[in-house]
């Protein structure tokens, strides 16, 4: 140094780019190739996930595969029939609300009402998720509506038990361990019902190891339910339908196709049942009279590259909903083999596109879905507009109106005299930031005017899963990052 | 992945199952996602490590937070519509990671007091001195700060870009990056002092 003065803008440019790493750490492209891998529905971070896990992930990924490849070939297809214990015995614990019902944690289940409003919150009345063993905190439960009113499909650590039984702690939280080459947690998908939403009843355990449960239609006096069954490690999936007429006893059935498939989406329609799934590669598309037998069918008339996001009935046939580029859609199908696109909505504005919602049927006839409308090129600030959409067949909409939303609606369902919808406040609006965050329910009679539901208990980092209605309860589901399930019931619009 | 949350909300399957989110987002976009993540080849990875190691200014970390920012944008794709415009998103979630570890982690650890010293020198003591000075005074500085810092003597990015880049207005990034050049420009300037 000579007395001169350095330039501090270079000086800091030359000491950012001197500090700069040469070189990636391997574990980068292995986090890349674990992550992007892994079947469908497991890629996603929960936040408390051990991160320097992942540097451990890929180098496990590729024994795992090879063993995944292996274990899957060893699938037949076929049908089983499995009938589990009685409700309540053996490794069925039967659980009911406001008795004795406990969770991993100990936590008793309680029934809270929400001051000044007619909701109630429930709490340990379904037991504790299963860990994913994955990148995803716990394993999702599927809640529908079947003949007499609420099922769940709960996926739940084996051994849990109820009341005076439950050893309490004796079971770890779905995700904690850091070894990502530790074998999950065995679990089960145990069946539970409900007439209201508050008081659940164990009916069976799904029979199959390593099963998750996507989509439940009930049709006809059966309820059929699709999914995967995964070998252990989780790299391999295989399609798989259960089928029930009481809920008790189940039918199984390992549909045909690729390896790494799994199935995603159930209806009943005029021709039977029409399920369909992705591969690695393809969408692929079974369909079966009963719910038992199952054959995989050719499709035409859909893109390529298929988006769609909800496959549902239709008088005379099947429809699905989704995109066809960067524009809602609707392909419709007598048979599930032959679709044609019937409906395109309208084109972006801009970077602005448009999407569908769930069908729902709407309060003063016809039917109605709650679509967003916003803004692409990156992760925006403020949750996307409410798109109102009017149909009169389940195929054709047209936008009835456009509001603001107070926030990142997760679902929604119909109940008498209106609608109600459920988000988790995220914490921050962090680019990456998973749905995690506080909970908000709204309640609207048209649509349009959203009223929030007061005073609801504040749980941090809980996410909505589903809000599920049977006309006259609605159920919002969530669940802690722990995995535990927290239940909002209300009735009508109160 | 909020906006995703809602959009996934939007897609839930027939029976509103719980797994529909999760199953119609892979469903959906699963194809679409995949391809659009093969952009993150070995230079881009290397550049987003790099980007979070200056940042975080510690190799750990940032490795850390380059494998969660990995993860949180596959898992967030649904939230990118543009996929010419792949690398200012995956730059943004980075960023957003190791905005949070800074503010829940305080107590990380300098590299950068190791790589100076390694420097090779032609006059360059000086330069080394001013950079010995440089590392805790950039430590001191906010997280927000640094980032701005890093994006612009760095990645050579304008206000304009960090801006869009950030999500903030381009009077915030100049007002950060003016109180941070403060900071950093005080500390070569006691460099300078203390080798005369």
């Amino acid at each position: 140094m000579s007395g001169r003065h350095q330039d501090p803008e270079q000086v800091i440019r030359d000491w950012l780019a001197d500090t700069a790493p040469d070189r990636a750490p391997a574990s980068l492209r292995e986090t890349l190739d674990a992550v992007t891998t892994r079947p469908a529905g497991h890629a996603r971070l929960g936040p408390r996930i051990a991160m320097p896990s992942f540097r451990l992930a890929g180098g496990m990924a590729a024994a795992v595969a090879i063993l995944a490849l292996v274990a899957s070939s060893a699938y037949l297809y076929g049908t089983s029939r499995a009938t589990p214990s009685a409700p309540g015995t053996g490794g069925s614990p039967s659980v009911s609300a406001g008795t004795s019902a406990r969770t991993t944690t100990g936590s008793p289940p309680s029934i809270t009402p929400v001051a000044g409003t007619g909701w109630q919150m429930a709490s340990g009345v379904l037991p504790q998720l299963a860990s994913d063993g994955g990148t995803y905190p716990y394993r999702s439960p599927v809640f529908a509506l079947g003949a007499d009113g609420f099922v769940a499909f709960v996926p739940t650590a084996k051994g849990v038990s109820r009341g005076s039984q439950a050893r309490p702690g004796a079971l770890a939280a779905p995700v904690q361990s850091s070894d990502p080459t530790a074998p999950a947690t065995p679990y089960e998908i145990r069946v539970y019902t409900s007439a209201d939403g508050l008081s659940w009843r164990q009916v069976a355990v799904l029979p199959g190891d390593g099963a998750t449960v996507r989509s439940m239609v009930y049709s006809g006096g059966r309820v059929v339910v699709v999914g995967s069954v995964s070998d252990l490690a989780a790299k391999s999936e295989t399609p798989t339908a259960w089928s029930s007429t009481d809920l008790a006893s189940w039918d199984v059935t390992r549909m045909p196709a690729p390896e790494h498939t799994g199935a995603y989406g159930v209806a009943a329609g005029t021709s039977g049942f029409l399920a369909y799934g992705q591969s690695l590669t393809d969408t692929v598309f079974w369909t079966s009279p009963n719910g038992i037998d199952w054959t995989r069918i050719s499709t035409t008339g859909l893109p390529a590259d298929f988006p769609g996001d909800e496959l549902y009935a239709v008088p005379g046939g099947y429809a699905i909903r989704g995109f066809d580029k960067d524009r809602a859609a609707v392909w419709q199908s007598s048979d599930g083999a032959t679709w044609k696109e019937t409906w395109t909505g309208p084109a972006p504005s801009g970077i602005e596109f448009y999407a569908l919602g769930k069908p729902l049927k709407a309060a003063g006839g016809g039917y109605v879905s709650f679509g967003a409308a916003g803004s692409g090129g990156g992760p925006a600030a403020e949750p996307l507009d409410i798109v109102i959409w009017a149909g009169t067949d389940l195929i054709h909409w047209t936008v009835a109106a456009r509001v603001k939303s107070p926030g990142w609606i997760a679902d929604y369902a119909a109940v008498s005299g209106g609608y109600v919808a459920a988000a988790a406040q995220p914490a921050s609006l962090d680019a990456g930031a998973v749905p995690w965050g506080s909970l908000g329910v709204w309640t609207s009679a048209d649509g349009k005017s959203l009223t929030s539901v007061k005073g609801l208990p504040s749980i941090p980092g809980i996410a909505v899963l589903s809000v599920v209605s049977d006309g006259t309860h609605a159920v919002v589901v969530c669940a802690d990052q722990d995995g535990h399930i927290q239940l909002l019931v209300g009735t009508g619009l109160e | 992945m909020a906006r995703e949350g809602q959009l996934a909300g939007l897609r839930g399957s027939r029976g509103s199952s719980g797994d529909g989110a999760v199953a119609s987002r892979s469903d959906t976009w699963r194809r679409q996602r995949i391809e659009a993540f093969t952009v993150l080849d070995h230079s881009r990875l290397l550049q987003g490590y790099r980007l979070a190691t200056l940042i975080l200014r510690d190799r750990d970390e940032a490795e850390d937070a380059t494998q969660e920012a990995i993860a949180k944008a596959w898992a967030s794709w649904g939230t990118l519509r543009d996929l010419a415009r792949f690398d200012a998103w995956f730059d943004r979630i980075l960023v957003n990671v190791c905005r949070n570890r800074m503010r829940h982690v305080r107590t990380l650890h300098v590299v950068g007091l190791d790589a100076a010293f390694e420097l090779p020198a032609a006059d360059h003591h000086g330069t080394t001195i001013a950079r010995l000075y440089l590392e805790p005074a950039f430590n001191d500085l906010t997280p927000d700060q640094r980032i701005i810092v890093v994006l612009r003597f760095w990645r050579d990015l304008s206000v304009e870009q960090i801006a869009e880049r950030l999500a903030i207005p381009t009077g915030t990034v100049k007002s950060r990056l003016h109180y941070a050049l403060q900071t950093l420009r005080r500390a070569i300037e006691s460099s300078e002092e203390a080798h005369r």
